[in-house]
Protein backbone atom coordinates (compact mmCIF):
# COMPACT_ATOMS: atom_id res chain seq x y z
CA UNK A 1 0.00 0.00 0.00
CA UNK A 2 3.17 2.22 0.21
CA UNK A 3 4.15 3.89 -2.95
CA UNK A 4 1.69 3.51 -5.35
CA UNK A 5 -1.35 4.17 -4.17
CA UNK A 6 -1.77 7.23 -6.19
CA UNK A 7 0.02 5.14 -9.13
CA UNK A 8 -1.62 6.38 -12.45
CA UNK A 9 1.08 5.42 -14.64
CA UNK A 10 0.68 3.70 -18.15
CA UNK A 11 -3.39 4.08 -17.67
CA UNK A 12 -5.24 5.18 -20.82
CA UNK A 13 -7.81 8.69 -20.28
CA UNK A 14 -9.88 10.93 -22.78
CA UNK A 15 -10.61 14.18 -21.35
CA UNK A 16 -12.75 16.05 -23.08
CA UNK A 17 -11.66 19.61 -24.02
CA UNK A 18 -8.17 18.98 -22.71
CA UNK A 19 -6.48 21.70 -24.60
CA UNK A 20 -7.60 25.06 -22.34
CA UNK A 21 -8.98 25.98 -19.14
CA UNK A 22 -9.18 23.13 -16.91
CA UNK A 23 -9.30 20.17 -19.32
CA UNK A 24 -5.74 21.52 -19.86
CA UNK A 25 -4.76 21.86 -16.12
CA UNK A 26 -6.07 18.34 -15.97
CA UNK A 27 -4.12 16.97 -18.64
CA UNK A 28 -0.90 18.45 -18.36
CA UNK A 29 -0.95 16.58 -14.47
CA UNK A 30 -2.62 13.10 -16.04
CA UNK A 31 0.53 13.30 -18.35
CA UNK A 32 2.77 14.31 -15.91
CA UNK A 33 1.70 11.21 -13.64
CA UNK A 34 2.09 8.96 -16.46
CA UNK A 35 -0.81 8.29 -18.17
CA UNK A 36 -1.04 7.85 -21.89
CA UNK A 37 -3.34 11.16 -22.40
CA UNK A 38 -5.85 12.09 -25.02
CA UNK A 39 -7.59 15.34 -25.46
CA UNK A 40 -10.24 16.92 -27.44
CA UNK A 41 -11.30 20.20 -28.37
CA UNK A 42 -13.48 21.80 -30.88
CA UNK A 43 -10.45 23.60 -32.62
CA UNK A 44 -8.24 21.38 -34.84
CA UNK A 45 -5.29 23.80 -34.04
CA UNK A 46 -5.65 24.38 -30.95
CA UNK A 47 -6.32 20.72 -29.94
CA UNK A 48 -2.84 19.38 -31.93
CA UNK A 49 -0.57 22.70 -30.41
CA UNK A 50 -1.42 22.35 -26.76
CA UNK A 51 -0.64 18.01 -27.26
CA UNK A 52 2.31 18.82 -28.68
CA UNK A 53 3.03 21.28 -25.80
CA UNK A 54 1.83 18.53 -23.39
CA UNK A 55 4.25 16.35 -25.21
CA UNK A 56 7.20 17.52 -23.26
CA UNK A 57 5.84 15.64 -19.94
CA UNK A 58 4.81 12.68 -21.54
CA UNK A 59 2.50 10.69 -23.63
CA UNK A 60 -0.30 13.29 -25.51
CA UNK A 61 -2.42 13.10 -28.53
CA UNK A 62 -4.91 15.19 -29.65
CA UNK A 63 -8.45 14.20 -30.95
CA UNK A 64 -10.15 17.58 -32.73
CA UNK A 65 -13.47 16.91 -32.20
CA UNK A 66 -17.04 18.61 -31.17
CA UNK A 67 -19.26 17.65 -28.27
CA UNK A 68 -22.46 18.32 -30.49
CA UNK A 69 -24.31 16.78 -32.67
CA UNK A 70 -24.35 13.11 -31.05
CA UNK A 71 -22.81 12.58 -34.73
CA UNK A 72 -19.50 14.10 -33.68
CA UNK A 73 -19.41 12.25 -30.27
CA UNK A 74 -19.93 8.93 -31.89
CA UNK A 75 -17.36 9.87 -34.52
CA UNK A 76 -15.31 10.70 -31.67
CA UNK A 77 -15.35 7.62 -29.75
CA UNK A 78 -14.85 5.42 -33.13
CA UNK A 79 -11.24 7.34 -33.55
CA UNK A 80 -10.47 6.47 -30.25
CA UNK A 81 -11.84 2.69 -31.11
CA UNK A 82 -8.99 2.78 -33.28
CA UNK A 83 -6.30 3.45 -31.56
CA UNK A 84 -7.11 1.80 -28.26
CA UNK A 85 -8.45 -1.55 -26.64
CA UNK A 86 -9.30 -0.05 -24.02
CA UNK A 87 -9.90 3.32 -21.78
CA UNK A 88 -8.95 3.17 -18.21
CA UNK A 89 -9.81 6.75 -17.37
CA UNK A 90 -12.71 8.94 -19.02
CA UNK A 91 -13.07 12.59 -18.09
CA UNK A 92 -16.29 14.52 -19.44
CA UNK A 93 -14.94 18.05 -18.77
CA UNK A 94 -15.94 19.93 -21.75
CA UNK A 95 -18.72 22.37 -21.05
CA UNK A 96 -20.29 25.62 -22.63
CA UNK A 97 -22.25 28.52 -20.94
CA UNK A 98 -24.21 31.19 -21.85
CA UNK A 99 -24.93 34.14 -19.69
CA UNK A 100 -28.01 36.79 -19.88
CA UNK A 101 -30.42 38.48 -18.00
CA UNK A 102 -33.62 36.55 -17.04
CA UNK A 103 -35.80 38.74 -19.04
CA UNK A 104 -33.71 38.35 -21.84
CA UNK A 105 -32.74 34.96 -21.98
CA UNK A 106 -33.24 33.13 -25.30
CA UNK A 107 -34.36 30.06 -25.93
CA UNK A 108 -31.81 29.39 -28.53
CA UNK A 109 -29.26 29.08 -24.90
CA UNK A 110 -30.78 26.03 -24.01
CA UNK A 111 -30.61 23.50 -26.83
CA UNK A 112 -26.32 23.62 -27.28
CA UNK A 113 -25.69 23.99 -23.70
CA UNK A 114 -27.70 20.89 -22.52
CA UNK A 115 -25.82 18.80 -25.73
CA UNK A 116 -22.60 19.84 -24.96
CA UNK A 117 -22.66 19.73 -21.15
CA UNK A 118 -24.96 16.73 -20.32
CA UNK A 119 -26.16 15.04 -24.24
CA UNK A 120 -22.24 14.73 -25.21
CA UNK A 121 -21.03 12.95 -21.86
CA UNK A 122 -23.94 10.57 -21.88
CA UNK A 123 -23.65 9.88 -25.72
CA UNK A 124 -19.34 9.68 -25.00
CA UNK A 125 -20.26 7.35 -22.06
CA UNK A 126 -22.55 5.06 -24.19
CA UNK A 127 -19.92 5.04 -27.10
CA UNK A 128 -17.00 4.21 -24.79
CA UNK A 129 -18.67 1.37 -22.99
CA UNK A 130 -16.88 -1.54 -24.85
CA UNK A 131 -13.58 0.17 -24.17
CA UNK A 132 -14.22 1.22 -20.56
CA UNK A 133 -15.88 -2.65 -19.78
CA UNK A 134 -12.67 -3.80 -21.07
CA UNK A 135 -11.19 -1.86 -18.38
CA UNK A 136 -12.70 -2.94 -15.62
CA UNK A 137 -13.35 -6.93 -16.36
CA UNK A 138 -9.35 -6.71 -16.30
CA UNK A 139 -9.03 -6.32 -13.09
CA UNK A 140 -12.00 -6.16 -10.34
CA UNK A 141 -9.89 -4.21 -8.09
CA UNK A 142 -8.86 -1.53 -10.80
CA UNK A 143 -12.18 -0.13 -12.39
CA UNK A 144 -12.65 1.75 -15.17
CA UNK A 145 -13.02 5.31 -14.33
CA UNK A 146 -15.44 7.83 -15.56
CA UNK A 147 -15.34 10.85 -14.03
CA UNK A 148 -18.05 13.99 -15.18
CA UNK A 149 -16.93 17.76 -14.33
CA UNK A 150 -19.72 19.82 -13.06
CA UNK A 151 -19.71 22.91 -10.83
CA UNK A 152 -20.93 24.63 -7.69
CA UNK A 153 -23.30 26.31 -10.15
CA UNK A 154 -25.07 23.17 -10.23
CA UNK A 155 -25.24 22.23 -6.64
CA UNK A 156 -25.48 25.61 -5.03
CA UNK A 157 -27.41 29.02 -6.01
CA UNK A 158 -24.52 31.28 -7.31
CA UNK A 159 -25.60 35.05 -8.84
CA UNK A 160 -25.04 34.54 -12.84
CA UNK A 161 -27.26 34.49 -15.12
CA UNK A 162 -26.30 31.92 -16.53
CA UNK A 163 -29.51 29.76 -16.39
CA UNK A 164 -29.45 26.68 -18.71
CA UNK A 165 -25.48 26.01 -17.20
CA UNK A 166 -26.83 25.74 -14.23
CA UNK A 167 -29.55 23.13 -14.77
CA UNK A 168 -27.22 21.37 -17.16
CA UNK A 169 -24.45 21.06 -14.24
CA UNK A 170 -27.03 20.19 -11.52
CA UNK A 171 -28.03 17.43 -14.81
CA UNK A 172 -24.11 15.90 -14.95
CA UNK A 173 -24.22 15.46 -11.49
CA UNK A 174 -27.60 13.31 -10.94
CA UNK A 175 -26.70 11.65 -14.44
CA UNK A 176 -23.26 10.60 -12.44
CA UNK A 177 -25.63 8.70 -9.82
CA UNK A 178 -27.84 7.00 -11.84
CA UNK A 179 -24.87 5.87 -14.24
CA UNK A 180 -22.50 4.63 -10.91
CA UNK A 181 -25.62 2.60 -9.89
CA UNK A 182 -26.20 1.22 -13.12
CA UNK A 183 -22.29 0.97 -14.23
CA UNK A 184 -20.69 -0.93 -10.94
CA UNK A 185 -21.85 -4.23 -12.11
CA UNK A 186 -19.56 -3.14 -15.31
CA UNK A 187 -16.58 -2.55 -12.62
CA UNK A 188 -16.62 1.15 -13.88
CA UNK A 189 -16.87 4.16 -11.30
CA UNK A 190 -18.90 6.78 -12.02
CA UNK A 191 -18.21 9.62 -10.45
CA UNK A 192 -18.74 14.22 -10.20
CA UNK A 193 -16.12 16.65 -9.40
CA UNK A 194 -18.00 19.91 -8.26
CA UNK A 195 -15.13 22.61 -8.69
CA UNK A 196 -16.11 25.82 -7.25
CA UNK A 197 -14.15 28.82 -8.88
CA UNK A 198 -10.91 28.06 -10.87
CA UNK A 199 -8.71 30.86 -12.92
CA UNK A 200 -10.55 29.97 -16.19
CA UNK A 201 -12.25 31.71 -19.21
CA UNK A 202 -15.42 31.19 -17.32
CA UNK A 203 -14.49 33.57 -14.01
CA UNK A 204 -12.59 35.94 -15.76
CA UNK A 205 -14.92 38.53 -15.43
CA UNK A 206 -14.61 38.32 -11.50
CA UNK A 207 -11.10 38.32 -11.41
CA UNK A 208 -9.65 40.99 -13.43
CA UNK A 209 -11.15 43.17 -11.31
CA UNK A 210 -9.92 43.94 -7.95
CA UNK A 211 -12.34 44.86 -5.72
CA UNK A 212 -14.80 42.48 -7.48
CA UNK A 213 -12.17 39.76 -7.19
CA UNK A 214 -11.73 40.23 -3.11
CA UNK A 215 -15.26 41.20 -2.39
CA UNK A 216 -16.16 37.07 -4.18
CA UNK A 217 -13.23 35.64 -2.41
CA UNK A 218 -14.45 37.26 1.40
CA UNK A 219 -17.16 34.10 0.27
CA UNK A 220 -14.96 31.45 0.47
CA UNK A 221 -13.65 30.46 3.35
CA UNK A 222 -10.18 29.10 2.11
CA UNK A 223 -9.91 32.46 0.75
CA UNK A 224 -8.91 31.89 -2.60
CA UNK A 225 -9.06 30.34 -6.31
CA UNK A 226 -8.46 27.11 -7.37
CA UNK A 227 -5.76 25.62 -9.07
CA UNK A 228 -4.09 23.37 -11.36
CA UNK A 229 -3.16 20.81 -8.28
CA UNK A 230 -6.04 21.04 -6.49
CA UNK A 231 -8.16 19.68 -9.48
CA UNK A 232 -5.35 17.27 -10.28
CA UNK A 233 -4.77 15.90 -7.24
CA UNK A 234 -8.56 15.04 -7.41
CA UNK A 235 -8.73 13.88 -10.54
CA UNK A 236 -5.78 11.43 -9.93
CA UNK A 237 -7.40 10.01 -6.62
CA UNK A 238 -10.27 9.25 -8.46
CA UNK A 239 -8.24 7.31 -10.84
CA UNK A 240 -6.51 5.47 -8.74
CA UNK A 241 -6.04 2.78 -6.26
CA UNK A 242 -6.89 4.90 -3.68
CA UNK A 243 -10.27 6.17 -5.41
CA UNK A 244 -11.17 2.87 -6.48
CA UNK A 245 -14.11 2.27 -3.62
CA UNK A 246 -15.61 5.47 -4.75
CA UNK A 247 -18.50 5.65 -6.87
CA UNK A 248 -21.43 8.32 -7.19
CA UNK A 249 -19.90 10.72 -5.25
CA UNK A 250 -20.01 14.36 -5.93
CA UNK A 251 -16.59 15.85 -4.68
CA UNK A 252 -16.83 19.56 -4.20
CA UNK A 253 -13.22 21.18 -4.49
CA UNK A 254 -14.63 24.54 -3.94
CA UNK A 255 -12.75 25.85 -0.85
CA UNK A 256 -15.86 25.47 1.50
CA UNK A 257 -17.81 27.47 -0.38
CA UNK A 258 -20.71 24.75 -0.28
CA UNK A 259 -20.03 22.81 2.85
CA UNK A 260 -19.52 25.86 5.43
CA UNK A 261 -22.49 27.70 4.07
CA UNK B 1 3.88 18.26 -8.31
CA UNK B 2 5.96 15.07 -7.59
CA UNK B 3 4.99 15.12 -3.73
CA UNK B 4 1.49 16.20 -4.80
CA UNK B 5 0.54 13.31 -2.18
CA UNK B 6 3.17 13.47 0.16
CA UNK B 7 2.49 13.72 4.19
CA UNK B 8 6.16 12.37 4.84
CA UNK B 9 7.41 14.62 7.88
CA UNK B 10 4.15 15.52 8.94
CA UNK B 11 2.78 14.85 12.57
CA UNK B 12 -0.48 13.42 12.39
CA UNK B 13 -3.00 12.18 15.31
CA UNK B 14 -5.29 9.63 15.46
CA UNK B 15 -7.58 9.06 18.01
CA UNK B 16 -8.94 5.66 18.38
CA UNK B 17 -5.89 4.62 16.68
CA UNK B 18 -5.67 1.19 17.89
CA UNK B 19 -8.81 -0.81 16.20
CA UNK B 20 -10.84 -0.64 12.57
CA UNK B 21 -10.99 2.32 10.68
CA UNK B 22 -8.64 4.29 12.94
CA UNK B 23 -5.91 1.40 12.84
CA UNK B 24 -5.75 1.41 9.29
CA UNK B 25 -5.77 5.08 9.08
CA UNK B 26 -2.69 4.87 11.56
CA UNK B 27 -0.65 2.44 10.04
CA UNK B 28 -1.50 3.90 6.34
CA UNK B 29 -0.27 7.35 7.78
CA UNK B 30 2.99 5.65 9.41
CA UNK B 31 4.14 3.90 6.23
CA UNK B 32 3.84 7.19 3.86
CA UNK B 33 5.86 8.77 6.46
CA UNK B 34 4.09 10.53 8.61
CA UNK B 35 5.18 10.93 12.63
CA UNK B 36 1.63 9.53 13.85
CA UNK B 37 0.30 9.63 17.80
CA UNK B 38 -2.44 6.63 17.75
CA UNK B 39 -5.01 7.41 21.12
CA UNK B 40 -6.35 4.78 22.77
CA UNK B 41 -7.90 4.00 26.09
CA UNK B 42 -5.84 0.58 27.03
CA UNK B 43 -2.87 1.33 27.82
CA UNK B 44 -1.46 -2.11 26.75
CA UNK B 45 -2.96 -2.11 23.40
CA UNK B 46 -1.70 1.11 22.51
CA UNK B 47 1.70 0.41 23.25
CA UNK B 48 1.15 -2.71 21.29
CA UNK B 49 -0.29 -1.42 18.36
CA UNK B 50 2.18 1.76 18.53
CA UNK B 51 5.26 -0.39 18.64
CA UNK B 52 3.78 -3.37 15.76
CA UNK B 53 3.63 -0.06 13.75
CA UNK B 54 6.67 1.59 14.70
CA UNK B 55 8.41 -1.66 12.25
CA UNK B 56 6.90 0.99 9.22
CA UNK B 57 7.90 4.41 10.45
CA UNK B 58 7.12 6.49 13.43
CA UNK B 59 4.80 5.61 15.47
CA UNK B 60 3.85 6.68 19.42
CA UNK B 61 0.90 6.08 21.90
CA UNK B 62 -0.38 8.20 23.84
CA UNK B 63 -3.22 7.03 26.48
CA UNK B 64 -6.33 9.13 26.89
CA UNK B 65 -10.47 8.39 27.44
CA UNK B 66 -12.28 10.48 25.31
CA UNK B 67 -15.53 9.69 26.55
CA UNK B 68 -15.52 12.84 29.08
CA UNK B 69 -13.69 16.28 28.18
CA UNK B 70 -11.24 15.87 30.96
CA UNK B 71 -10.20 13.26 29.06
CA UNK B 72 -9.93 15.27 26.06
CA UNK B 73 -7.80 17.91 27.68
CA UNK B 74 -5.60 15.66 28.68
CA UNK B 75 -4.91 14.24 25.59
CA UNK B 76 -3.99 17.86 24.12
CA UNK B 77 -1.92 18.85 26.96
CA UNK B 78 -0.01 15.48 26.64
CA UNK B 79 -0.14 16.23 22.80
CA UNK B 80 1.34 19.84 23.56
CA UNK B 81 4.32 18.80 25.53
CA UNK B 82 5.56 16.99 22.47
CA UNK B 83 4.67 18.53 19.56
CA UNK B 84 4.39 22.33 18.93
CA UNK B 85 2.92 21.53 15.19
CA UNK B 86 0.19 19.53 14.26
CA UNK B 87 -0.20 18.68 10.71
CA UNK B 88 -2.97 15.96 10.16
CA UNK B 89 -5.47 15.51 13.64
CA UNK B 90 -7.80 12.51 12.73
CA UNK B 91 -11.01 12.17 14.80
CA UNK B 92 -12.20 8.71 14.20
CA UNK B 93 -12.86 7.46 17.80
CA UNK B 94 -16.60 6.01 18.13
CA UNK B 95 -19.04 3.86 19.79
CA UNK B 96 -22.30 2.79 18.81
CA UNK B 97 -25.07 1.92 20.98
CA UNK B 98 -28.45 -0.27 19.77
CA UNK B 99 -31.57 -0.85 21.14
CA UNK B 100 -35.51 -0.99 20.40
CA UNK B 101 -36.61 2.43 20.54
CA UNK B 102 -38.80 1.88 23.74
CA UNK B 103 -35.98 0.57 25.64
CA UNK B 104 -33.40 2.74 24.47
CA UNK B 105 -31.21 4.46 27.69
CA UNK B 106 -29.96 8.27 28.39
CA UNK B 107 -26.52 5.97 28.91
CA UNK B 108 -26.97 4.67 25.34
CA UNK B 109 -27.69 7.88 24.18
CA UNK B 110 -25.01 10.31 26.24
CA UNK B 111 -22.09 7.20 25.78
CA UNK B 112 -22.68 8.09 22.27
CA UNK B 113 -22.94 11.53 21.45
CA UNK B 114 -20.28 12.24 24.38
CA UNK B 115 -17.69 10.32 22.36
CA UNK B 116 -18.44 10.50 18.50
CA UNK B 117 -19.55 14.36 19.09
CA UNK B 118 -18.70 16.23 21.99
CA UNK B 119 -15.23 14.96 22.13
CA UNK B 120 -14.23 16.00 18.36
CA UNK B 121 -15.21 19.41 19.06
CA UNK B 122 -13.60 19.70 22.07
CA UNK B 123 -10.85 17.57 20.77
CA UNK B 124 -10.47 20.08 17.69
CA UNK B 125 -10.85 23.02 20.02
CA UNK B 126 -8.13 22.31 22.36
CA UNK B 127 -5.54 21.73 19.82
CA UNK B 128 -6.53 24.44 17.40
CA UNK B 129 -3.15 26.24 18.69
CA UNK B 130 -1.11 23.29 17.62
CA UNK B 131 -3.08 23.27 14.30
CA UNK B 132 -2.46 26.92 13.75
CA UNK B 133 1.48 26.54 14.22
CA UNK B 134 1.41 23.53 11.24
CA UNK B 135 -0.59 25.30 8.98
CA UNK B 136 0.44 27.33 6.20
CA UNK B 137 -1.09 28.94 3.10
CA UNK B 138 0.60 26.19 0.55
CA UNK B 139 0.23 23.41 2.75
CA UNK B 140 -2.68 23.74 5.41
CA UNK B 141 -3.31 21.85 8.07
CA UNK B 142 -5.97 19.40 7.92
CA UNK B 143 -9.05 18.28 9.92
CA UNK B 144 -10.29 14.88 9.15
CA UNK B 145 -13.29 13.52 11.23
CA UNK B 146 -14.40 9.74 10.93
CA UNK B 147 -18.67 10.22 9.90
CA UNK B 148 -20.84 7.39 8.78
CA UNK B 149 -23.03 6.44 6.08
CA UNK B 150 -25.43 6.35 8.73
CA UNK B 151 -25.09 9.91 9.19
CA UNK B 152 -26.56 10.46 5.64
CA UNK B 153 -29.16 7.98 5.56
CA UNK B 154 -31.44 6.21 7.50
CA UNK B 155 -30.30 2.44 7.86
CA UNK B 156 -32.03 -0.54 9.44
CA UNK B 157 -30.54 -0.71 13.11
CA UNK B 158 -32.06 0.88 15.96
CA UNK B 159 -29.01 3.30 16.48
CA UNK B 160 -30.36 6.74 17.19
CA UNK B 161 -27.51 8.03 19.14
CA UNK B 162 -25.36 6.85 16.39
CA UNK B 163 -27.13 8.27 13.58
CA UNK B 164 -27.95 11.56 15.31
CA UNK B 165 -24.21 12.21 16.49
CA UNK B 166 -22.81 10.81 12.91
CA UNK B 167 -25.59 13.51 11.25
CA UNK B 168 -24.17 15.92 14.15
CA UNK B 169 -20.44 15.28 13.29
CA UNK B 170 -20.94 16.12 9.51
CA UNK B 171 -22.69 19.42 9.74
CA UNK B 172 -20.02 20.52 12.65
CA UNK B 173 -17.56 19.86 9.94
CA UNK B 174 -18.85 22.27 8.10
CA UNK B 175 -19.07 24.99 10.69
CA UNK B 176 -15.48 24.36 12.10
CA UNK B 177 -14.53 24.60 7.96
CA UNK B 178 -15.90 28.10 7.77
CA UNK B 179 -14.57 29.14 11.16
CA UNK B 180 -10.91 27.76 10.75
CA UNK B 181 -10.66 28.19 6.91
CA UNK B 182 -8.63 31.88 7.33
CA UNK B 183 -6.55 29.99 9.19
CA UNK B 184 -5.38 27.30 6.52
CA UNK B 185 -7.03 24.47 8.57
CA UNK B 186 -9.10 22.26 6.24
CA UNK B 187 -11.87 20.52 8.26
CA UNK B 188 -13.28 17.14 6.35
CA UNK B 189 -15.50 14.10 7.02
CA UNK B 190 -15.43 11.34 5.87
CA UNK B 191 -18.07 9.51 5.78
CA UNK B 192 -17.73 5.03 5.50
CA UNK B 193 -19.88 2.80 4.40
CA UNK B 194 -19.34 -0.85 5.21
CA UNK B 195 -15.44 -1.87 6.74
CA UNK B 196 -14.79 -4.47 8.71
CA UNK B 197 -14.48 -3.03 12.83
CA UNK B 198 -15.87 -3.71 15.73
CA UNK B 199 -19.10 -1.94 14.93
CA UNK B 200 -19.63 -3.77 11.98
CA UNK B 201 -20.73 -7.25 13.18
CA UNK B 202 -21.59 -9.41 9.68
CA UNK B 203 -21.65 -12.97 9.94
CA UNK B 204 -20.38 -15.18 7.16
CA UNK B 205 -23.95 -16.06 6.51
CA UNK B 206 -24.85 -12.50 6.05
CA UNK B 207 -22.27 -11.43 4.28
CA UNK B 208 -23.71 -12.39 0.40
CA UNK B 209 -26.69 -10.72 1.50
CA UNK B 210 -25.17 -7.04 2.41
CA UNK B 211 -22.71 -7.14 -0.56
CA UNK B 212 -25.79 -7.17 -2.82
CA UNK B 213 -26.42 -3.69 -1.15
CA UNK B 214 -22.92 -2.39 -2.00
CA UNK B 215 -22.49 -1.81 -5.62
CA UNK B 216 -18.66 -2.60 -5.42
CA UNK B 217 -19.63 -5.61 -4.28
CA UNK B 218 -17.53 -5.38 -1.26
CA UNK B 219 -16.44 -3.77 1.60
CA UNK B 220 -14.55 -1.12 2.33
CA UNK B 221 -10.23 -1.64 2.97
CA UNK B 222 -7.23 0.01 4.15
CA UNK B 223 -6.20 1.18 0.88
CA UNK B 224 -9.87 2.79 0.80
CA UNK B 225 -9.43 4.98 3.97
CA UNK B 226 -6.12 5.71 3.62
CA UNK B 227 -6.09 7.15 0.23
CA UNK B 228 -8.91 9.11 1.33
CA UNK B 229 -7.77 9.97 4.11
CA UNK B 230 -3.46 10.95 3.01
CA UNK B 231 -6.06 12.57 -0.55
CA UNK B 232 -7.23 15.05 2.54
CA UNK B 233 -4.14 15.65 4.52
CA UNK B 234 -1.59 16.24 1.72
CA UNK B 235 -1.36 19.26 -0.80
CA UNK B 236 -3.64 17.44 -3.20
CA UNK B 237 -6.52 18.45 -0.89
CA UNK B 238 -5.74 21.78 0.07
CA UNK B 239 -8.84 23.51 -1.67
CA UNK B 240 -11.54 21.34 0.09
CA UNK B 241 -13.02 22.10 3.18
CA UNK B 242 -16.07 21.45 4.66
CA UNK B 243 -17.14 18.47 2.36
CA UNK B 244 -18.73 15.02 3.55
CA UNK B 245 -17.34 12.48 1.40
CA UNK B 246 -19.19 9.26 1.11
CA UNK B 247 -16.59 6.34 1.04
CA UNK B 248 -19.19 3.20 0.96
CA UNK B 249 -18.71 1.70 -2.59
CA UNK B 250 -21.98 3.85 -3.98
CA UNK B 251 -24.35 1.84 -1.16
CA UNK B 252 -26.03 5.34 -0.35
CA UNK B 253 -27.07 6.24 -4.14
Amino acid sequence: MNNNLFDITGKVALITGGANGMGRMIAEGLVRAGARVYITSRKPADCETAAEELRQFGECFAIPADLSPAEAVVALADTLKEKEQRLDILINNAGRTWGAPLESFPDKAWAPIMEVNVQGPFTLIRELLPLLRKSGEADRDNPARVINIGSLAGKMVEPLPAYSYMASKAAIHHLSRVLAAELAGDNITVNAIVPGYFPTKMTAHIRQEEDVSQEFLSRVPLGRYGTAEDIVGLCIFLSSRAGAYMTGGEHIVDGGMFGCH
Amino acid sequence: MSDLFSVAGRVALVTGGTSGIGYMIAKGLVAHGAKTYIVGRSADSCGAVAEELSSFGTCLPLVADLSAVDGVNALAVALAEREDALHILVNNAGAMYEAPLGAFTEEGWDQVVDLNLKSVFFLTQALVPQLRAGASDERPAAVVNIGSMGGTRVGPKENYSYQAAKAGLHHLTGSLGKRLGAEHITVNAIAPGFFPSRLTVITDEQMPAIMQLVPRRRMGRDDDIVGAVIHLASRAGGFITGAVIPLDGGMTL
